[in-house]
């Protein structure tokens, strides 16, 4: 849209008071009233003689269309055929969880003499995971002078993708199954690895390098020293989706409990993912993309990350446990990230659990939980569901799942080792 | 938009302010109150109903600048002088003449954009060197007035002619320059 050139009201201001004053002047011979008119009549002359010809034309574009939260990014809208133009400002509209410097996201340039564009670039900052509109708000042009203004044009949005912060997570624990070719988890069979496993005598097949020399000598018979082979595994990221508990204050802030599991999700999956495991995703409570099948590599961690940030809480309340299809192989390891406070999150667990899988439950309910307004109402609404939840989880881990508050790196370490452990038991499971 | 949350959002712009923004703004409240006073020292009674009047149309000019309320405040400034003061040269009326020339660019300025915009300095440096130029113009009048009225002509019709003749240019150059873009 190119909007035509209006006089502006400090135009039409110098030159109407100019000429009252002058004609009173002339008319009444009163040279002091010309001596009033003269300043305003030669600003009004200075924006009458620049008056624009050229109608300028407005474009923006944002410069990332992805970006982490807390990075930044820049809004770039160019005044374009700006020959006329001596000022342009761009005055964005602000949307939670954007900053902009400046604050306001108000910016002005003054353009150089006989510029073709003016370009006007406002940094923006996504502070927390989702997409949302950026780049929107409007622009104005103002002519030599101030004579003459064209706009305000509104700046169309676009939009901005913003990835889970890269998180803190590691662990030192192998996953308990692992079930692939090639990894870094030590699996139960021995083959070629860096564990030790055991020392045991030489067979057809075996490599020199692998001779245990002082078992051979004292033996009198060859020995070598064999290894755990080491293979990836599988893991799935459940996300609920299905209530966003707390109010997220974006990455500077305190989080809600969907800004935690998003972000932790984000983390273990980049962790295992580098490690060269297969990573697949499942969002609890979601009309967006609900679904990352399993995948290894920097493209399938993009994927993962992609979909976290399309999550849209509740948007999806109808979720049974009982019929959804997980697709998983056994041996696969499955984290749940949920402040496990719906009944389709513990639901899902339980399934999962069912079916012989090696569940783990990453709680992510905030310990400092900001529940937005000071209601007594809400806090005693909120203390019931916290009783709720308190009768909730003991039946999870009645269930032989393990519940761990995250807390980073570590978080999974204890709880994979007992995994692990368990993994050499019989079990009994349902199918 | 409803009106209310026109005002909310009016409102809340004013909450946004640069620190520039309030020094211009503080200049259009001030300008018209040093030209009411200088008018007063060259003669003009003090009226209290002018001042209040005054008053509220620079109120309203310091939180609209880009609305006619600052034309109200130059009018109201400008006939006040005419009828109050007699034909006057004095100093006190180039007091008048700089402080409605300020308030005028200040409004200008204020004007550019949002209320939280920054304007950059090159901008402010161009509207100084022509708030200059404006001011040397009204020195100039000013000067040549002296110069004329020292001399003391004599009533020329001719002369009235010619001004009036330059006004009516000015006036027609005006009229199809605001009228003929607004259309």
């Amino acid at each position: 849209m190119s909007p035509a050139w209006r006089p502006t009201p400090a135009l039409i201001r110098a030159g109407l008071a100019s000429l009252t004053l002058a004609v009173i002047g002339v008319v009444a011979g009163r040279p002091d009233l010309l001596v009033l008119a003269a300043p305003l009549l030669v600003l009004a002359a200075g924006g009458l003689l620049h008056r624009p010809v050229r109608v300028p034309g407005t474009d923006s574009r944002l410069l990332h269309a992805s970006l982490r939260e807390g990075e930044g990014t820049l809004v770039r809208c160019a005044v374009t055929d700006a020959g006329d133009v001596e000022h342009a400002v761009v005055a964005l509209t602000r949307h939670q969880h954007l900053a902009y410097q400046p604050p306001y996201g108000v910016r002005g340039v003054t353009a150089g003499p006989g510029a073709a564009a003016v370009t006007v670039d406002i940094p923006v900052s996504p502070l927390r995971w989702g997409r949302r509109a950026a780049g929107d708000g409007l622009v104005a042009a103002t002519s030599g002078w101030a004579g003459f203004r064209s706009g305000p044009v509104e700046l169309r949005p676009h939009t901005l993708t913003t990835l889970p912060m890269p998180g803190l997570f590691d662990t030192t624990a192998p996953t308990p199954h692992p079930i692939g070719l090639v990894g870094t988890n030590p699996a139960r069979r021995t083959g070629d690895g860096t564990d030790f496993a055991s020392i045991r005598p030489f067979t057809p097949g075996d490599r020199l390098r692998r001779v245990q020399w002082r078992v051979s000598l004292r033996t009198g018979a060859l020995h070598v020293t064999s290894t755990h082979s080491e293979e990836d595994s599988s893991i799935l990221l459940v996300v609920d989706a299905v209530a966003d508990i707390g109010v997220g204050e974006g990455v500077h802030g305190r989080p809600s409990s969907l800004d935690v599991a998003v972000r932790a999700a984000g983390a273990v999956a980049e962790h295992y993912l580098r490690r060269g495991d297969r990573v697949g995703l499942r969002v609890l409570g979601t009309t967006q993309r609900s679904t990352v099948s399993m995948g290894a590599g920097t493209r399938h961690l993009r994927r993962v990350l992609d979909t976290l940030a399309h999550i849209v809480p509740g948007g999806d309340r109808h979720v049974d446990p009982n019929r959804m299809q997980f697709g998983l192989s056994a041996g696969t390891v499955v984290i749940v990230l949920s402040p496990m406070l719906s009944d389709e999150a513990v639901g899902a667990t339980l399934v999962l659990a069912q079916r012989g899988l090696s569940v783990i439950v990453v709680d992510t309910l905030p310990a400092d939980l900001d529940l937005g307004q000071d209601d007594p109402r809400l806090r005693v609404a909120w203390r019931l569901r916290s009783l709720e939840r308190d009768a909730l989880l003991p039946k999870v881990q009645k269930a032989g799942v393990p519940v761990v508050a995250w807390r980073g790196p570590g978080t999974l370490d204890e709880v994979l080792r007992r995994l692990g452990r368990r993994a050499s038991l019989p079990t009994l499971v349902r199918r | 938009m409803s009106r209310g949350s026109e005002i909310t959002s009016f409102l809340d712009g004013l909450t946004r302010l640069s620190r520039q923004q309030w020094t211009l703004r503080g200049l259009v409240l001030v300008s018209p109150f040093v030209a009411l006073f200088a008018t007063h020292q060259a003669g003009a009674p003090w009226r209290s109903w002018l001042a209040a009047l005054l008053l509220g149309v620079t109120l309203l000019s310091a939180l609209l600048p880009d609305s006619h309320a600052p034309l109200a405040v130059l009018l109201l400034t400008g006939v006040h002088w005419v009828l109050a003061v007699g034909e006057n040269l004095s100093g006190w009326l180039l007091v008048v003449a700089i402080s409605l020339l300020g308030f005028h660019v200040a409004c200008l300025l204020a004007a550019y954009g949002p209320p939280s915009v920054v304007l950059d300095p090159v901008l402010l440096r161009r509207w100084s060197a022509r708030a200059g130029l404006a001011a040397a113009a009204g020195i100039l009048v000013w000067l040549a007035a002296w110069v004329a009225e020292g001399l003391e002509p004599p009533g020329s019709g001719w002369l009235l002619a010619a001004a009036l003749l330059v006004l009516l240019g000015w006036t027609v150059l005006l009229a199809r320059r605001l009228v003929g873009a607004a259309g």
